[in-house]
C-alpha cells in the first residue's frame, strides 16, 4: 500500500532504515505522529539531531557521553580496576540499572562477524588491551591504579562467545583476571532486554576463563 | 497426544476447512489434488513449525491469498488442552501461538506436539545421501530437546561465519582474517561437540529400538543396524572430552585442504550414518522391499523413542504410504497401527478400499474423512493478529 502524501511516504520510507521497524510499524508511527501536536513532533525531531550533533564517544571507555571523558570514567567513587566489556552502549545502561557493579566499561561497538565484515580492527578492541598497558594509563596521574580484572560481558551469541574467546586470549599475557557472565542470561535475548534480576545474578556467578 | 479438529484458512487447496478427527485411525480419503496430504502438511506444521514438502512457507498460500491460519485443538496426557495457532502473512512471516500466547522461540515449541510422520518420500532416507539420514536425526533430537535445536541453530551460525572467514582467507590472504580464525574453530568444537554427544547417546538407544520395530514388522531373518561416523571416527564414545579431542585432531589433519578450498569440512554438518541389514550396507546392496520394511521399522522406532523421552505418545500421519504396497503388508502395519498404546492416526489414501476391509469404522474412534466435505459448512471469518 502506498500513500496518497508524498511526505507520509518519504516518513514511512525513513522510518522503516531502524531496526526492528518494518513496513507496518512505521505506517503505524506515522499515523500516531500525524495525530500529535507539532510541539510534540519538533521535540522529536530536535532529540534527533541533538544526538547526532552533541553526542561523542568517551576517548577511555568509548560509551556515548555529551562531555569527555564521560561520568563514569572521571568519578572517583569507582573501582578503575574492574573493566566491564560491553557490545553497545545499551548494555551500559542496562547493568547500571541494577545498581550493583561498581566497576568501569568498555564500550565495543560491537561483535565479529565476518558475515557483516566486521572484524577486530572495526571494534574498539585494540583500546582496550592499550588500557591495559600501564604507560599509557598514567593521564590521571599517580593513582591510577592497574587494570586487575575484565568481565567480557558480551552477549550470548555465537559471535558474542566467539569475540569473548578473542579477547580473552588477546589478554593472556597480562595476567589480569578474566571472567565472563555466566549463563543464566536466556539464550536468544540480548543484554538490554534481560530483567534486572538475572541481569544481578549472571554478574555475580561470572565464570573466570 | 491427541488431535480433535483442525481448521484451515486458505492453505494450499483448502480455502476454509474444519475437520473433526476420532482418537484411533483417521483415513482421509478423496481424489487426488483435493488436498488429502495438505491435512498432514498442516498437521506437521502445527508440530514441528514447517511443512515436509516445502522450507518455503509461502508456497502454503492458497492461490493468491495473503495470508493462511491453522487452528489445531490438541489433548496431552499432561496438558489436557492445547490449542496451536499458525498465522502466516506474506511479507511478515509467521507467528505461532500456544493457548493465546505468542512462542517466541521455535525451540520452545517443536517437542510440544509429537508427531512421526510416513510418507513416500522415505525411500530417500534409506537410498539417498548421508543429509537426509541427519536430517532424520536431528528431526526427532530436536522434538526430544530443546537444547538440541539451538546448539543446531548456534551450530550453523557459527559455521557459516567461519566458512566466512576461511573464504576471505582464500581470497585475501591471512590478513582475510586469519587472526580470528581460531576463537571460530574454538566455537565451532564447543557447539559440535555437544551436538556428536547428543547423536551418539541417542544412536545407542535408538539401535535397540530400530532392532524391535524390525521384528514387528515380520523380518526376523535379518538384522538391522547402523554406524555414526562423526568427527571423522566411527569409534567415538558419547563423552564430550573423547569427541573434542577427535574433533581437533580431524580438524588439524584437514587444516591445509580446508583452507585451500576455503570451506569448513570437518564436524557434525559432514558425519555420516550408514544403514546395515545383516552386514551389508542397506543403500547399496537391499531390494526395493528391504528398503520400505526398513524405512518402516525407523518410523515405528522414531515413535518409540519420542514416546519415552516425551512421556507423550506421538500422533502417527501416513500419507499415501499404503498405495504401493501388498495387501498382506497393509494388513500387518494396520495391525501394528492398532496395537495397544499406538495413539492416533491420521492415515491418506486415493481409495478408501485399500483399507475399509481392515479396520472397522466409527464414529468414536476410526473415522472416514472423505473429501471435500467440508464445502458446505463455511468459516466465519477469524481476525489474523500478527504483530
Ligand atoms: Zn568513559
Amino acid at each position: 500500500m502506498h500513500f496518497t502524501s508524498e511526505s507520509v511516504e518519504t516518513l514511512v520510507e525513513q522510518l522503516s532504515k531502524l531496526p526492528t521497524i518494518g513496513r507496518k510499524t512505521a505506517q503505524r508511527l506515522v499515523s500516531f505522529i500525524l495525530k500529535m501536536s507539532s510541539d510534540d513532533v519538533r521535540q522529536i525531531a530536535d532529540a534527533l539531531i541533538a544526538v547526532k550533533e552533541r553526542v561523542i564517544f568517551c576517548s577511555t571507555c568509548f560509551n556515548v557521553t555529551d562531555d569527555d571523558p564521560c561520568p563514569i570514567c572521571l568519578s572517583d567513587r569507582r573501582d578503575h580496576a574492574l573493566i566491564c566489556v560491553v557490545e553497545e552502549p545499551g548494555d551500559v545502561v542496562a547493568i547500571e540499572r541494577t545498581h550493583m557493579y561498581r566497576g568501569v566499561y568498555h564500550v565495543l561497538g560491537g561483535v565479529i562477524s565476518p558475515l557483516d565484515g566486521i572484524g577486530p580492527d572495526d571494534l574498539r578492541i585494540r583500546e582496550l588491551v592499550k588500557r591495559l598497558s600501564p604507560s599509557v594509563n598514567g593521564e590521571s596521574g599517580e593513582s591510577t591504579t592497574a587494570v586487575q580484572e575484565i568481565i567480557l560481558a558480551v552477549n550470548p551469541s555465537v559471535e558474542g562467545d566467539t569475540t569473548a574467546y578473542y579477547i580473552s586470549q588477546l589478554l593472556a599475557p597480562f595476567h589480569v583476571k578474566i571472567s565472563r557472565l555466566a549463563r543464566g542470561i536466556p539464550i536468544g535475548s540480548t543484554l538490554e532486554f534481560t530483567d534486572e534480576a538475572t541481569l544481578s545474578r549472571a554478574i555475580e556467578s561470572r565464570v573466570e576463563l | 497426544m491427541l488431535l480433535h479438529s483442525l481448521r484451515l484458512k486458505d492453505f494450499r487447496a483448502h480455502a476454509a476447512s474444519d475437520i473433526q478427527f476420532g482418537t484411533g485411525m483417521n483415513l482421509v480419503c478423496g481424489a487426488n489434488g483435493i488436498g488429502k496430504t495438505n491435512i498432514l502438511e498442516a498437521i506437521h506444521f502445527l508440530s514441528l513449525t514447517k511443512s515436509f514438502l516445502t522450507s518455503k512457507d509461502q508456497y502454503l498460500l492458497r492461490h493468491n491469498a495473503p495470508f493462511f491460519e491453522l487452528i489445531g485443538e490438541f489433548a496431552g496426557e499432561h496438558r489436557k488442552q492445547i490449542n496451536v495457532r499458525v498465522a502466516f502473512v506474506l511479507g511478515e512471516g509467521k507467528k505461532i501461538f500456544v493457548n493465546g500466547s505468542p512462542v517466541e522461540r521455535k525451540a520452545d515449541h517443536i517437542g510440544t506436539i509429537p508427531t512421526v510422520l510416513l510418507s513416500p518420500q522415505d525411500y530417500a532416507l534409506t537410498a539417498g545421501g548421508p543429509s537426509e539420514r541427519r536430517r532424520f536425526i536431528n528431526n526427532i533430537v530436536c522434538q526430544a530437546s530443546s537444547s538440541y535445536l539451538d546448539d543446531l541453530l548456534r551450530y550453523r551460525r557459527t559455521l557459516k561465519q567461519r566458512n566466512e572467514v576461511l573464504y576471505r582467507m582464500k581470497r585475501f590472504g591471512p590478513g582475510g582474517g586469519e587472526d580470528t580464525l581460531e576463537s571460530w574453530t574454538n566455537e565451532l568444537v564447543e557447539i559440535g561437540t555437544r551436538i556428536v554427544s547428543a547423536r551418539l547417546k541417542f544412536c545407542s538407544v535408538f539401535s535397540e529400538l530400530l532392532t524391535d520395530a524390525h521384528v514387528l514388522l515380520g523380518d526376523v531373518v535379518e538384522r538391522p543396524s547402523f554406524e555414526y561416523r562423526g568427527v571423522g571416527g566411527t569409534s567415538l564414545t558419547d563423552k564430550p572430552a573423547d569427541i573434542k579431542a577427535a574433533f581437533w585432531s580431524a580438524l588439524r589433519r584437514e587444516k591445509h585442504r580446508e583452507r585451500h578450498r576455503g570451506i569448513t569440512l570437518v564436524g557434525p554438518h559432514r558425519d555420516e550414518i550408514t544403514f546395515f541389514l545383516d552386514d551389508l550396507d542397506l543403500r547399496r546392496y537391499a531390494s526395493q522391499g528391504q528398503h520400505r520394511t526398513f524405512g518402516m521399522a525407523l518410523k515405528l522406532a522414531q515413535f518409540q523413542y519420542l514416546r519415552n523421552v516425551t512421556d507423550e505418545t506421538p500422533i502417527m500421519l501416513l500419507d499415501d504410504v499404503f498405495d504401493n504396497l501388498d495387501r498382506e503388508r497393509i494388513q500387518l502395519f494396520i495391525r501394528i497401527l492398532q496395537n495397544e498404546g499406538m495413539g492416533q492416526s491420521i492415515i491418506t489414501a486415493a481409495r478408501k478400499e485399500i483399507l475399509d476391509e481392515f479396520v472397522e469404522l466409527d464414529a468414536e474412534a476410526n473415522k472416514l474423512i472423505e473429501l471435500p466435505m467440508f464445502m458446505e459448512n463455511k468459516l466465519t471469518e477469524v481476525p489474523v493478529h500478527t504483530e
